[in-house]
């Protein structure tokens, strides 16, 4: 990674320990938060206080993202191989909660996978001394490992990081202190994700759209010590898609509906101007090599240019809807 | 136009850790509830008494290794947590530091610090603490145990933890007719050596009668918290938590035991409360809690950062230290036993 950095990642993924990681596997979920309005500040953090006495992390620039601690979970489980082999791990998946500017929930469960350092099951403190490290042993083929865990089905047969990242959702959402109503009716996007980590690798992404509604499947590159940027990619990745979906999948297609029915289509439309397009911001700034990784995908997905239009779309729709008011309310 | 370097950073983002100072040693020399200071100094007289000739020999053997300038304190637990007949009669704190300080000069020593258990299941830093000056403690540690994953643990299901039970193994399955269950598995000890030692260990209860119930710890987690902080190892959002406070002469202590800070430093000139190594010389009946305790500190994620900064510390001593990885290997117990001998004078 590059040393001039803009984005101190305070936790770092990539253990200090004798064996490298080898492989990184995520999920990330990405829905609205169950709140009429937009959280506070203080209300954000709060609600990402998941662990008492523990630090949550918070950048106001350029959005809002409060990030809780992570959390760890124990495993120890065969692993899901395509082709041939068998892999069992043991260690621990971490997962956090991250919301973006009182609005946006997302939960990400992820865990790097390293060669085993005894034929055995160690004692659990070992494990709990490399948080987010699962062990694996009987060494099975990479590229199998990563076939299997990026088309293991529900329920899980392999790691669960589907249900880790779901879990710390529903922690969230059912706090006591959210009022449980969302202004529109939008569903959670989930992002799988899994990188090949070897030194010197340079990082690469290549996103694949399942055929699955609303999940994406990303294979990643990259050295051992890029998988916090790897992970961080991610989660904006899923932000941004799960963005670009909401806007053009429900808000247009519905206000279309509602104006060719004569409804009211402006409130909606006005959530869409006023909360969700100004979380439209690439992460960039974070580092080159974000920066790099970034321009690569939307070179290829023209992300930015297809939400630009949806915008341009809504406000359109908007100036419609001001010269002809609808006739039914 | 050259291109530059800028950087931006939010403090927000990378979290402090206080550092805590350590001595070498800490040696609890005892622990009691509050009502066992009802007939006066009977009882702690005589756990102080049986406690001097072992914090003697540790004494010796840690100024052989560190010096005579090695850093040894000494301290004593009172529980004021566990729920007692009559609050009407407690003694008061100035009352009870008063009978402990005569104690411990009568076995020949001197007590440095005084500790409250209701201090470990929230921190006070100060006589007459506010919420601000408060740490929830027993939450913060009961909020890092990560139970050890069964075989064919994948994650699918939530930790059992949440429950307020830790156990060191695979429980028996629930058998609903005990008369009849010839399927009766027996539990079974995570990481046995031929045969197992199951323990599990009730962390906390909550009085379901009331609707909004605080949770009532066990002396088990509390134990926990309390050997955590003698080897300075708890923070809370980075901040170093019950430092011990001295009062100042002619300050009053406060006449609830609630009042008190969690720790008050007792003798001017203490080495640190908190050390490299914790021993604790108690009455056998701890024996049980003790040991529940350390099974949760093998259940800890602990921060890193914490750890290293310890681990530093002690390298960079002059005579340096070498800390083991796991915080248990810095603790050691001594039960003493309940023999009495009877001189014929």
């Amino acid at each position: 990674m590059s040393p001039t950095t803009t984005d101190r990642d305070p936790r770092p993924a990539v253990p200090d320990i004798g064996t490298r990681p080898w492989l990184g596997f995520g999920e990330v979920r990405t829905c609205l938060i169950q709140n009429l309005g937009t959280l506070s500040p203080s209300a954000t953090v709060a609600l990402m206080q998941l662990t008492p006495g523990s630090p949550v992390i918070k950048a106001e620039r350029p959005v809002r993202r409060v990030v809780s601690p992570e959390q760890v979970t124990g495993v120890d489980c065969r692993l899901q191989v395509a082709r041939e082999g068998r892999g069992r791990a043991i260690g621990t998946v971490l997962s956090h909660a991250v919301v973006t500017n009182g609005r946006i929930l997302q939960g990400t469960a992820h865990v790097a996978l390293t060669e085993a350092t005894s034929k055995e099951r160690r004692e659990w403190r070992h494990y709990l001394r490399h948080q987010g490290v699962v062990e694996v042993l009987h060494s099975p083929d990479p590229h199998n490992l990563i076939d299997g865990y990026l088309a293991d089905t529900s329920p899980a047969r392999g790691l669960d990081l589907a249900s880790i990242s779901d879990r710390i959702i529903d922690e969230v959402q059912q706090s006591n202190t959210l009022n449980h109503t969302t202004a529109l009716r939008a569903s959670t996007a989930v992002v799988r994700w899994a990188a090949t980590l070897a030194p010197d690798a340079k990082p690469t992404v290549g996103i694949a759209k399942s055929d699955v509604p609303n999940f994406h499947v990303i294979r990643l590159t990259g050295a051992p010590e890029d998988l916090p940027t790897l992970i961080r990619f991610c989660e904006e990745f899923a932000l941004h898609e799960w963005l670009l979906t909401t806007v053009q999948d429900v808000i247009v297609p519905r206000a279309e509906k509602d104006i060719a029915r004569d409804r009211d289509p402006l409130d909606s439309l006005l959530f869409a101007l006023n909360e969700l397009v100004p979380l439209w911001m690439p992460p960039t700034h974070l580092s080159p090599d974000m920066k790099a990784l970034w321009e690569a995908m939307e070179s290829r997905t023209h992300y930015s240019r297809l939400f630009e239009r949806q915008v341009a779309r809504i406000r359109d729709l908007r100036d419609q809807v001001k010269i002809r008011p609808p006739r039914r309310f | 136009m050259t291109a530059v370097d800028v950087s931006y950073d939010e403090v927000t983002q990378t979290p402090k850790v206080d550092s805590v100072g350590l001595g070498h040693l800490s040696v609890e020399t005892g622990h009691l509830y509050l009502d066992d200071f009802a007939d006066g100094d009977r009882q702690i007289s005589r756990q102080l008494e049986q406690a001097a000739p072992w914090l003697e020999a540790a004494t010796k053997r840690v100024r052989k290794r560190f010096g005579r300038n090695a850093r040894i304190s000494t301290c004593f637990l009172v529980d004021d947590y566990t729920p007692s007949g009559s609050t009407v009669e407690q003694p008061k704190p100035s009352e009870v530091v008063d009978i402990i300080t005569a104690a411990a000069d009568q076995a020949g020593f001197k007590i440095d610090y005084l500790a409250r258990e209701a201090g470990c299941a929230i921190a006070c830093e100060r006589p007459y603490s506010g919420p601000r000056d408060k740490s929830a403690l027993a939450d913060i540690v009961a909020g890092l145990i990560v139970e050890e994953a069964a075989v064919g643990a994948n994650g699918s299901r939530p930790p059992t933890a949440q429950t307020g039970w830790l156990s060191n193994g695979e429980r028996s399955p629930a058998v609903s007719v005990a008369m009849d269950a010839p399927d009766w598995r027996p539990p079974e000890e995570f990481g046995k050596y031929r045969h197992s030692v199951f323990v599990d260990i009730e962390l906390w209860s909550l009085d379901n009668s009331q609707p909004h119930a605080e949770r009532q710890y066990s002396c088990s987690l509390l134990s926990a918290v309390w050997q955590l902080l003698r080897l300075g190892l708890l923070r809370n959002k980075g901040q170093a938590v019950a430092k011990p406070y001295r009062f100042a002469p002619g300050e009053a202590f406060p006449d609830l035991w609630s009042q008190l800070p969690s720790i008050t430093q007792l003798t001017q000139d203490a080495a640190p409360f908190a050390a490299y190594q914790a021993l604790s010389v108690l009455p056998p009946y701890y024996r049980a809690a003790e040991h529940a305790a350390e099974i949760i500190i093998d259940h800890l994620r602990f921060d890193g950062a914490v750890l290293k900064q310890t681990a530093d510390r002690a390298r960079d001593e002059a005579s340096p230290v070498t800390l083991p990885d796991n915080p248990v290997g810095r603790m050691s117990h001594l039960f003493f036993d309940d023999v009495h001998v009877t001189h014929n004078d």
